[in-house]
């Protein structure tokens, strides 16, 4: 399962996504040798086995990060689908206090910081009126949050059987 | 010889094909429009006057598209999809936010008239399988101009 601004039903795929895929944009990028230096190779070329893995999300988006304010005014239309790519396959799980229900927040990057965008998402699941004591934000890529549901799913079906 | 001629029921199949095709270019046009002018009214700073009217331009110029667009739909003997919702539905655009930094709007703007692009490629292929060269003939005209606009739009990104 994937996000549900993705048209795709399975398995996230390039070609079924509204977005091109960050890897394939990132590929693009390390494709015009002339256009990048080594250190920037570098860095994409960790900001893509952070995606291919899809298992530190909050580590991904701080590479993303750095990756961003180093290139992205020579390569604004690259980094904007990156971005928006970014956006519709990780959320942020909000819990504001210990033992209240966990929210989950839409990433938006329109931040060049984790710290200044782990902000903005506990601001926008702070509503009014709401109890804020130790809050608890983590980052997840849309996949990973599937597994864990249905992982979830399976056990509680496992306490159910006779 | 045209394939109307030979076979009449393989003729309208692919008629059929062609115009449900022109429809997704009719709804990818007005949406692109809509967002175009989206664009026009809420873009800000110190590139407001040639953005502002550039993309006025540029929806000014879709407008007439579309009414080109259903017409040809008219002249398949197939209904126009009109209506926002229908329109937004069959687009199956992302619609973005506004008030965005002016070289977002830009980059947004390129994605859909990609979009457009591809549905207006595939329907020029239909079309010329179809043997339809005048359907064939107007998704060219709308690819030109798509491709000449992705150009300035994806410059005015390089150059900022």
């Amino acid at each position: 399962m994937i996000s549900e601004h993705c048209p795709s039903t399975s398995d996230c795929e390039p070609k079924a996504c509204r977005w091109r895929c960050a890897i394939e944009v990132i590929d693009e990028l390390l494709s015009q040798h002339s256009l990048i230096t080594g250190d920037e190779a570098d860095d994409l070329l960790d900001l893509r086995w952070a995606l291919i893995q899809a298992d530190d999300a909050e580590g991904t988006i701080r590479l993303f990060c750095t990756v961003r304010r180093r290139m992205e005014q020579r390569h604004y239309l690259a980094f904007f689908r990156i971005r928006r790519w970014l956006e519709n396959h990780v959320v942020a799980r909000v819990t504001l206090s210990p033992g209240a229900r966990e929210k989950e927040v839409r990433l938006r990057l329109d931040h060049y910081c984790v710290e200044a965008l782990r902000r903005s998402s506990l601001c926008i699941a702070l509503q009014s009126g709401a109890v804020i004591d130790r809050p608890r934000l983590r980052f997840c890529f849309w996949q990973t949050r599937a597994r864990e549901e249905g992982r979830r799913q399976t056990e509680v079906s496992a306490e159910q059987l006779p | 010889m045209s394939t109307t001629a030979k076979n009449p029921s393989t003729a309208s199949k692919k008629q059929a094909e062609v115009a449900e095709s022109l429809n997704l270019v009719l709804a990818d046009s007005y949406a692109l429009m809509a967002l175009t002018h989206l664009a026009h009214w809420n873009v800000e700073g110190e590139d407001f006057f040639p953005l502002h009217k550039a993309f006025q331009e540029q929806y000014e110029n879709l407008f007439e598209a579309i009414d080109e667009i259903a017409e040809r739909v008219r002249a398949l003997n197939v209904y126009a999809v009109g209506g926002l919702n229908a329109l937004g539905k069959l687009a199956n655009i992302e619609e973005f936010k506004s008030p965005l930094p002016q070289k977002d709007y830009v980059a947004a703007l390129i994605v859909v008239h990609e979009k457009t692009t591809e549905d207006a490629l595939r329907t020029r292929e239909l079309a010329g399988s179809a043997n339809d060269l005048e359907t064939q003939d107007l998704m060219i005209k709308r690819l030109q101009w798509h491709e000449k606009t992705l150009w300035m739009l994806k410059s005015y990104l390089k150059a900022s």
